[in-house]
C-alpha cells in the first residue's frame, strides 16, 4: 500500500491549490443560487403599427384593446420592408398585419394576424401574448353568442385579479432542475480542471523515468502498483464527487424537488472516471508538466464551451450541434436531460460515456508499454 | 554473488554491452570504470532487469536475474546517477516511501528510515523539501533513498557528480561504511582517484567490453607499464615531450604544466636513463619520483584514452 499512500499524500501536499479552488466554486455556485431563484417581468407600452387590411367591427377591437395600453398607429397601405426596418432599428417594437378576412378567422380560430418583431426582445413576447389573449377571448365570444360584444371583450380583456403568492409553498420544479443542471455542468467543469491538474501533476512527477527506475526496481508487481495508483486517484475522484454532490444537496436542500438526484451522481461519477482515463492517456504521452497543464485547460475549456456547459448548445450553429454530439461532456448532460429522465432514456449517454473511458484507457496502456519498452 | 557471463545487448544497430562478463563476490567493493557511453548503465540495468539483454546470462544471489522475482529484488538497492527523489516530499516522506516498497512493517521502516538518515547525516534536515537541500544534500538523501532497506547489493551510479568535497567524502565514507557492514557494492565512476582509494577490485569497460578487470596490484602486473616516474622540469621546451619519448622503454609521456609522467616498460633501468637524459640535455628539474601505475595510466594503456571528469 506504499504506493497507494504516496498518491494520497502528494494530493493532500496539493490541498492548498485545491481548497482555494473548491472555494471558488462553491462561491459562484452559491451566487448562481441566490440570483437563479426570481425572475421578475414589468409589461411597458410599446409603440405598435397596425395594417388594418379587414376593416371590419373585430378589427376594431383588436385595435382598440391594444391601443388602451400601447401607443398605436394604424396603416392602411402595408410596406412590409420598410416596417421590418423599423423593427430592426428598434424605431417601433412590433408591427401587426391583420389579415382581410380577420374576422372569419377569429371566428374559426384560425391564425388570422402577422406579428413582425424582434424575437430577442422581451416585448416580442409581451405583443404576442396579448394578441393571443384578444384571439382566444373574441373567439370564445363568437363561439358562445355568435357575435362579438365589443364592450363585454374589452372588460374581460382588461379584468385583473389580485393573486397572493405564498413564497413557502411555491414549487417550481422546473425552476429547481434548472438550477441543478446548471450546477452540476458548472461541477462537471470543475472536476474534469481539478482532476486533470491534480493528478496530471502529480503523475507527471510520478512517472519521471529516473523515479521509475527506482520504483520498477523494487519488490512491487506491475499490476500491484498499477491498482495502488488507481485506487488513490479514485478515491480522490469519488470524494471530489462526494464533495460537488453534497454541495448541490447543501445548496438546495430547501429546493431538491424535480432535481434527477440518482442520474446527476451517476453522470458526475463517470466524468469522473472518464477524465481519470484522460489524464492517465494524457500522462502517459508526456511527463512535461507545462504540457500537462496546459492540456488542462485547453481540453477542459474547450469541452465545456462545445459540449453547451457554459452556453446552451442550442444556440450554436447545426455544426457545432453535430460536433457536440459526439463530445463526451454532451453525453454527461444528457444523463439528466430532464426532469423526470428515466434510466432508459439516460442509457446511451451513459454507454458512451463508458465507452470514451474505455478508449481512453486503452489509449493510456498502449502508450505506456511503449514509453516504458524506449525507456528500459 | 553477482556473475555476469557473455552478455550481449543491442540498441538496433549499437552493441552497448559485446559478451560482456564479470562476477562480483561477497562484502566487496568493485569499481565500474569506462568513458561515456561504454555501457556501465547498461550492464547495471541488465543486472536490476530494467533491461532485457540479447544473450548470456546473469545471476545473482545464484539465481538467474527476472523482473518478477521480488525476493531478489528486495536484497538489492540502487542510487541512480539522476537524483531520483519527489519533489513535494520532505526527506522522511522520501526515505519512507523507498524504504516501504521493501519493507511493509511500520515500525520497523521508521526505525530503518531514522538509520539511514543518520547514515548520510541529515539529522538536521528532516523536514525540508529538496528544493530546500544543497546539491550535496541531495545527493545524500538520494543514497539514503537507495539504502535505508539495507539492501546486500548496491549499485551506485556515479554517487559523486556535481558534489561539494565535503559531501563527496562523506559519500565514499558511507561507502567504506556499508562495505564494512557487508553490503557488496558495484560503483561506477568517472573519477579514477577516487575508485581507486575506494574500489577493491575494478571492471575496466570500453565499447560494451570488460578490457580487463581484477584488483590493482592484478591490473598493474598485466599491463606493460611498471613504472611511472614524474618529473617537474624548470626548462620551458614545446619539444620536451618528444625528446622524452626518445628514452630506450618509454611507452607514453603526459604533460601537465611543468610536469611530466613518464610511463616506462617492465624490467628496465628506466630511472638510469632518465637521469642520463636529463645530464645530456642540460634540463633542469625540482622533483623526480618513481612510483607504481595508476589506474588512471592502467586505463590510458588497456582503452587509449584518458578517462576525464
Amino acid at each position: 500500500m506504499t504506493i497507494f499512500k504516496i498518491i494520497l499524500l502528494h494530493f493532500w501536499k496539493f490541498k492548498w491549490f485545491i481548497i482555494p479552488l473548491a472555494l471558488i466554486f462553491f462561491a459562484i455556485a452559491a451566487l448562481f443560487s441566490t440570483a437563479g431563484g426570481t425572475d421578475t417581468f414589468e409589461s411597458e407600452t410599446l409603440g405598435i403599427t397596425v395594417v388594418n387590411n379587414s376593416e371590419s367591427e373585430t378589427s376594431e377591437a383588436l385595435i382598440q384593446y391594444l391601443s388602451s395600453s400601447h401607443e398605436v398607429e394604424v396603416m392602411t397601405e402595408p410596406d412590409r420592408e420598410h416596417l421590418e426596418e423599423q423593427v430592426f432599428l428598434m424605431e417601433i417594437h412590433g408591427a401587426v398585419i391583420i389579415e382581410e378576412n380577420f374576422e372569419k378567422q377569429v371566428k374559426n380560430g384560425e391564425p388570422a394576424v402577422e406579428i413582425i418583431s424582434d424575437e430577442r426582445a422581451t416585448s416580442a413576447v409581451q405583443l404576442e401574448s396579448e394578441i393571443s389573449k384578444f384571439l382566444m377571448f373574441a373567439n370564445a365570444q363568437f363561439n358562445e353568442h355568435g357575435e362579438l360584444d365589443k364592450e363585454t371583450l374589452q372588460t374581460a380583456l382588461t379584468d385583473t385579479v389580485n393573486v397572493e403568492l405564498n413564497n413557502d409553498t411555491v414549487i417550481d420544479t422546473d425552476e429547481n432542475y434548472t438550477n441543478a443542471a446548471a450546477y452540476t455542468n458548472f461541477a462537471a467543469y470543475w472536476l474534469m480542471l481539478f482532476i486533470m491538474l491534480s493528478v496530471g501533476n502529480l503523475m507527471s512527477e510520478y512517472n519521471k523515468p529516473e523515479l521509475q527506475k527506482r520504483i520498477i526496481s523494487a519488490p512491487v508487481s506491475s499490476t500491484s502498483s498499477a491498482l495502488q495508483i488507481l485506487g488513490a486517484q479514485s478515491l480522490v475522484g469519488i470524494f471530489a464527487v462526494l464533495v460537488m454532490f453534497f454541495g448541490l444537496i447543501g445548496l438546495y436542500y430547501d429546493r431538491l424537488e424535480g432535481m434527477p438526484l440518482a442520474h446527476i451522481f451517476v453522470a458526475l461519477m463517470l466524468i469522473m472516471a472518464f477524465t481519470l482515463a484522460l489524464q492517465y492517456a494524457i500522462n502517459a504521452l508526456t511527463t512535461n508538466r507545462f504540457i500537462v497543464n496546459g492540456l488542462a485547460n485547453l481540453v477542459t475549456l474547450g469541452l465545456a464551451f462545445l459540449s453547451g456547459i457554459f452556453i446552451p448548445i442550442e444556440l450554436f450553429g447545426d455544426t457545432a450541434q453535430r460536433i457536440a454530439e459526439f463530445l463526451p461532456l454532451y453525453h454527461f448532460t444528457q444523463i439528466y436531460a430532464a426532469a423526470d429522465i428515466t434510466w432508459s432514456e439516460a442509457a446511451l449517454s451513459i454507454g458512451i460515456l463508458l465507452l470514451y473511458t474505455v478508449a481512453f484507457l486503452i489509449i493510456g496502456i498502449i502508450f505506456s508499454n511503449q514509453r516504458k519498452s524506449t525507456q528500459l | 554473488m553477482i556473475a555476469m557471463d557473455k552478455v550481449v545487448k543491442r540498441y538496433k544497430d549499437v552493441i552497448a554491452l559485446d559478451h560482456f562478463s564479470f562476477q562480483a563476490k561477497e562484502n566487496e567493493i568493485i569499481g565500474l570504470l569506462g568513458p561515456n557511453g561504454c555501457g556501465k548503465t547498461t550492464a547495471i540495468n541488465c543486472m536490476l532487469s530494467l533491461l532485457k539483454f540479447d544473450q548470456g546470462t546473469i545471476e545473482l544471489f545464484g539465481q538467474p536475474v527476472n523482473p518478477n522475482n521480488n525476493k531478489t529484488k528486495r536484497r538489492i538497492g540502487i542510487v541512480p546517477q539522476e537524483l531520483a527523489i519527489f519533489d513535494k516530499l520532505n526527506v522522511v516522506e522520501n526515505i519512507d516511501f523507498y524504504c516501504g516498497l521493501y519493507v511493509t512493517n511500520k515500525a520497523e521502516r521508521k526505525q530503518l528510515v531514522n538509520e539511514a538518515i543518520a547514515f548520510v547525516g541529515l539529522e538536521k534536515y528532516r523536514k525540508f523539501v529538496p528544493k530546500q537541500l544543497s546539491g550535496g544534500l541531495k545527493r545524500r538523501l538520494n543514497i539514503a533513498c537507495g539504502i535505508a532497506h539495507k539492501p546486500e547489493i548496491l549499485f551506485l551510479d556515479e554517487p559523486t557528480v556535481a558534489v561539494d568535497a565535503q559531501s563527496r567524502n562523506f559519500i565514499l565514507e558511507g561507502v567504506k561504511k556499508m562495505k564494512e557492514q557487508g553490503t557488496t557494492v558495484i560503483y561506477t565512476t568517472h573519477y579514477l582517484e577516487e575508485a581507486e582509494d575506494l574500489c577493491d577490485s575494478f571492471v575496466i569497460m570500453d565499447n560494451g567490453r570488460n578490457v580487463a578487470n581484477g584488483t590493482l596490484d592484478e591490473l598493474q602486473k598485466s599491463i606493460s607499464t611498471t613504472e611511472s616516474i614524474t618529473v617537474k622540469f624548470i626548462t620551458e621546451d614545446d619539444t620536451l615531450v618528444s625528446r622524452l619519448k626518445q628514452i630506450p622503454h618509454v611507452n607514453q609521456v603526459l604533460q601537465s604544466q611543468d610536469k611530466y609522467s613518464i610511463q616506462f616498460e617492465k624490467n628496465h633501468n628506466n630511472l638510469a636513463n632518465l637521469i642520463r637524459f636529463i645530464e645530456d640535455n642540460s634540463l633542469t628539474y625540482t622533483e623526480i619520483a618513481s612510483e607504481q601505475p595508476s589506474l588512471s595510466s592502467i586505463f590510458l594503456e588497456l582503452t587509449g584514452k584518458e578517462l576525464r571528469d
